[in-house]
């Protein structure tokens, strides 16, 4: 008996299903630790939520890294064996101090860069945007960054940091002038916080107190707008003492704007 | 889902036994052959299950195709080329691993008491090797040569072992997270001290961190070995605001990878996904820029940084992680043009990085350097593979020729349990029958060696020791030693359907089947033969999907690698002449040190009544594509490169060869037989090149991969086709291909394997 000559059998399948579904298959199935693991996102609330979780898990990297990295620093000085440790630390705080400035800054245009492009969506804007909970959180990461490696806080995260800070810091931050009769009264001054509302057209004296010297004579200063910018006019003397020395803004009728935190 | 058969017409209606008649011995059709006999032996424990009876016709002394390789009568190996099995050949690893313990079952391997029965190795563990060092040269601004090479860190499980759901790398977010990962520690590396595990592991492997094993040049700092090198590092790196900007990038790219870790995304939100990769990106960039400026021993590592982000960038760009099509969607670019139309700065195009890329895949219009050409598609399918889905090591090395590790196993058990194997059978026409879009195959006429008209006998009946066509270790024997000399006469066979097959599987390669098909080139413009005219996506595929020659080299030397200045170990070396990218012809592309094949080289050569020791201390292979010419003229260009390597080409790399005295490479080269060693030995190394039929490499040229047919095809009814040119769905010229494409010809013709075991087959 003769039989049929061989035919190939009809397949459902004809070629490799490239789609993007299908390779999502096994990333669901995937198990835990360091595997593909996937977290079905159905709506916006859920990447909402997902995305404030990773933020907090970046956090904590985060923090973890710096607070390695302040580590090694402070060790590094007896391990590379270099005579004065002290001024090898000192020199790594400022660079990483400048680091940390430079970070907020980042942050800061990051966010930009990132509410410029999706701003279509209110809840994702809330999260990301201006002032966003993802901002504040990344900016509260940089301070406790800087504060656990022990560094001076930069001045826009130092203002923000405030207790109560809802001051917002100065426009165009703040030009300082050393007015003295004597060049050898003139001192190196350093602004530590500035904070007040918007200033009165008119100049406005200041009087600045050293913290902890109640005897000491106080150091005057003049504040005002000059050219959209704030100027800061200080009288110092070679005899005032180091430290740190603040001064009240207040209105010529005595209501108080703000306050000035400089070090001499 | 297993793939359901419908017709009623289907093997039901067939004969007990199909006859498969195999046309070609190399990966492909090995890889065919092997499935069906699993179905024959699923047949002995179920006989409602079908049964089919092989035969193979393999047209040279010996199988393998593009990758056979033999025993000299010294002993040594001698290859087509450079083979090197990556560490995601999943299918092609799981091929040798069933192939192996199948050997032990059948008694099959070294310590087999009759030589028709020795393998040269009784496992796949001996068989091949871990290589994770791979590197790529390039010439400094200064200069200077330099070769950046990579130790890539050991991944969790072994290439074909089985794969479960949760073990599978082989998803967009598993390419995703392990890309940025790759980023983040590469810029972390830039910044940050190795980690506690990093110095641990820096007194175990060779002066390098994991971190800088991802990346040799040593950016990491540590104040214990350098102390003052520390110091100046990271004031260098604070200078100017770097060491923030890195820092700030760092998490920026954290934040991505995190979310791509947590989320599953939904196509709603690509935009977005997109967007906030973009803006990653355009930071890194400016960021990098700086960096590299700053340090120019930075730019390796920022050009990888540039690039996966670019990747990361233009997959979401161009749609394609959402396409039905995936990848196939960039088929019809280059790659290097995708990367330059999605960003990537022209430091990171020019990077001997991507220059490795293609010359890794013989990536070259007609074998001309300067005329790169690679489908985007193909290029980062491979590369996402390549660099993400590999597992043990990158790059496995085999202990011995392609020929004895691979091909000598599958022959022996598959001629073990029947299938029979007829060599020197070379396919010259192919009859069809048919109309329509559909075609039967009704008779095969092949060139045979005897008389004409008489049938070849399968095996060498007379005159043959036992173990033929392997030596009594278990590897092929070469050319004069084989029955069929050079010049031995030439016959003819005519193979009817019906009669000597039911079904054919096609795997040879494609230049000779497109001949067989009526074409007398492969690749003129219009169809001339029938076949191809009547049949529009075949002769599209016969269009688009190129071969290239490629040329090889081996050289014995009488110095070792360290003796040579080479202070780095074992290495493979790609984007040798890189930096004249203008050029017809830069010479070789690829060195590699295959030093430890000397010692199964000498064991041959002993049994051949050799002296056991020889001079060698080291072995070099060279490989490159080779511009289409007269044959006599590619052997000369071949044998004049070879030259200019030796006589200064492998300077940069082998500097201690050049020194007082020394007379450079070419006055170290060993004899044939192992014994001398000076200048004028030339000759007498291997120099191979492959310009014909399917000896010539199939590459992945822009538009190629959507001309491809898969062996599914259902337009030929009783045959198909298997081949690294099909489209076996990831479509490079290698083994993976080979093998998948073969195992989808089985399914073809059987249509009883289960497509989800078929690794990596659906991917984007």
């Amino acid at each position: 008996m003769s039989q049929a000559p061989f035919k190939r059998p009809e397949l459902d399948v004809r070629g490799p299903d490239r789609s993007f579904g299908h390779a999502l298959r096994s990333a669901q199935a995937a198990g835990s630790g360091d595997g593909i693991a996937g977290v079905p996102l159905q709506t916006v609330t859920d990447a909402v939520v997902a995305t404030v979780r990773l933020g907090y898990r970046v956090a904590d990297r985060e923090i973890e890294r710096g607070r390695r990295v302040g580590q090694r620093l402070r060790e590094g000085a007896e391990r590379a064996g270099i005579a004065d440790p002290e001024q090898w630390v000192q020199q790594a705080e400022r660079l990483f101090g400048r680091g940390v400035a430079g970070g907020s800054e980042w942050v800061d245009a990051f966010s930009k860069d990132l509410v410029q492009l999706l701003g279509a969506d209110p809840q994702l804007l809330r999260l990301l945007g201006q002032d966003g909970q993802l901002q504040r959180l990344l900016r509260a990461e940089w301070r406790l960054l800087a504060r656990w490696l022990g560094l001076p806080l930069p001045p826009d995260a130092a203002a923000s940091a405030a207790p109560g800070g809802a001051q917002p810091a100065p426009a165009g931050g703040v030009q300082i002038v050393l007015a003295c009769d004597d060049g050898a009264d003139r001192r190196a001054v350093r602004l530590l916080q500035a904070q007040w509302q918007e200033l009165p057209a008119e100049p406005l004296p200041l009087w600045f107190h050293r913290r902890g010297g109640s005897g000491d004579d106080p150091m005057t200063g003049e504040l005002s707008r000059v050219d959209g910018g704030d100027r800061l006019v200080l009288r110092t003397r070679r005899t005032q003492a180091d430290g740190c020395w603040r001064a009240a803004v207040c209105t010529v009728a005595g209501r108080q704007l703000g306050h000035v935190d400089v070090e001499l | 889902m297993a793939s359901r058969r419908k017709a009623s017409a289907g093997p039901a209606a067939a004969p007990a036994a199909v006859r498969v008649a195999i046309v070609g011995g190399g990966c492909a059709g090995m890889a065919a052959a092997w499935q069906l006999q699993q179905l024959n032996r699923r047949h002995a424990a179920d006989p409602a299950a079908p049964r089919y009876e092989i035969d193979v016709y393999e047209s040279s002394w010996r199988l393998g195709g593009k990758g056979a390789s033999v025993r000299d009568r010294h002993g040594r190996i001698v290859e087509h080329g450079l083979h090197v099995w990556l560490g995601f050949y999943e299918n092609a690893f799981r091929l040798m691993r069933e192939a192996y313990a199948r050997a032990r079952e059948l008694g099959l391997g070294p310590q087999a008491g009759r030589a028709a029965d020795r393998l040269l190795f009784g496992r796949v563990e001996d068989a091949f090797g871990p290589e994770p060092h791979i590197g790529v040269a390039s010439r400094r601004h200064d200069g200077d040569w330099q070769v950046w090479s990579g130790l890539f860190p050991p991944m969790p499980g072994q290439p074909g072992e089985p794969l479960d759901a949760a073990s599978s790398p082989f998803s967009w977010l598993g390419y995703g997270t392990r890309a940025l990962g790759l980023v983040r520690a590469l810029l972390q590396s830039l910044w940050t001290p190795p980690n506690d595990a990093a110095a641990q592991a820096r007194g175990q492997g060779r002066g390098r961190s994991p971190l800088d094993e991802a990346v040799e040049l040593d950016f990491s700092y540590d104040p214990v070995e350098s102390p003052s090198a520390a110091v100046e590092r990271l004031a260098q790196l604070g200078r100017l605001g770097a060491l923030t900007g890195v820092a700030a990038l760092l998490q920026g790219v954290t934040m991505l990878e995190s979310f791509l870790r947590e989320s599953n995304p939904q196509p709603q939100l690509a935009p977005r996904l997109f967007r906030l990769a973009e803006a990653v990106a355009r930071q890194a960039r400016r960021l990098l820029t700086e960096l590299a400026g700053i340090d120019e021993t930075l730019r390796r590592k920022t050009e990888i940084v540039d690039l996966v982000l670019t990747i990361l960038v233009g997959l979401l760009r161009d749609r394609v992680v959402f396409s039905r099509d995936g990848l196939e969607r960039i088929d019809h670019i280059d790659y290097r043009e995708w990367l330059e139309g999605h960003g990537a700065t022209r430091g990171a195009l020019a990077s001997p990085l991507v220059t490795g890329i293609y010359d890794l895949v013989f990536a070259y219009r007609d074998g001309r350097h300067d005329r790169p050409a690679l489908s985007a598609a193909q290029a980062v399918r491979g590369a996402l593979r390549m660099f993400f889905t590999y597992r043990g090591s990158m790059f496995w090395r085999m202990n011995g020729g392609m020929g004895d590790v691979v091909f000598a196993p599958l022959f022996r058990v598959l001629a073990a349990e029947g299938v029979r194997f007829h060599f020197r059978h070379t396919l010259e026409r192919i009859d069809f029958d048919g109309r329509g879009q559909r075609r039967r195959v009704r008779a095969l006429r092949l060139r045979t060696v005897g008389a004409p008209g008489a049938l070849q006998p399968q095996l060498r009946a007379d005159r043959s020791p036992e173990h033929w066509p392997l030596d009594e270790s278990g590897c092929w024997l070469d050319e004069p030693d084989s029955p069929f000399p050079p010049g031995a006469t030439a016959g003819r066979r005519v193979l009817a359907e019906g009669e000597h097959f039911d079904a054919v599987v096609f795997a040879c390669g494609i230049d000779p089947f497109v001949r067989a098909c009526g074409e007398t080139a492969p690749r003129h413009a219009r169809p001339r033969s029938a076949f191809f005219k009547a049949l529009p996506a075949w002769d599209a595929m016969r269009t688009h999907v190129a071969t290239v020659a490629t040329r090889s080299a081996q050289v014995w030397l009488d110095q070792d690698l360290e003796q040579l200045g080479w202070d780095r170990g074992p290495v493979i070396v790609a984007g040798l002449g890189a930096e004249r990218p203008d050029t017809p012809d830069r010479g070789w592309e690829t060195w590699a040190d295959m030093t430890h094949l000397l010692a199964t080289e000498a064991e041959s050569r002993r049994r051949r009544g050799g002296a056991a020791a020889g001079r060698a201390r080291s072995l070099a292979y060279f490989c490159s594509v080779l511009p289409d010419a007269e044959v006599a003229a590619m052997r000369r260009a071949a044998q004049r490169d070879l030259k200019a390597a030796l006589e200064s080409g492998m300077r940069p790399y082998w500097p201690a060869a050049w020194g007082p005295g020394r007379g450079g490479a070419l006055a170290h080269l060993v004899s044939a037989d192992g014994q001398a060693s000076g200048a004028g030995l030339l000759a007498q190394q291997v120099l191979v090149v492959n310009h014909a039929g399917s000896e010539r490499y199939t590459q992945a040229l822009p538009g190629s991969g959507r001309a491809r047919l898969s062996p599914l095809d259902p337009t030929l009814e009783n045959a198909t086709i298997a081949g690294d040119w099909t489209d076996a769905g990831f479509n490079g010229g290698c083994v993976e291909t080979a093998v998948m494409s073969g195992w989808l010809a089985a399914h073809a013709i059987s249509g009883a394997l289960d497509l989800n075991t078929l690794v990596g087959y659906h991917h984007p």
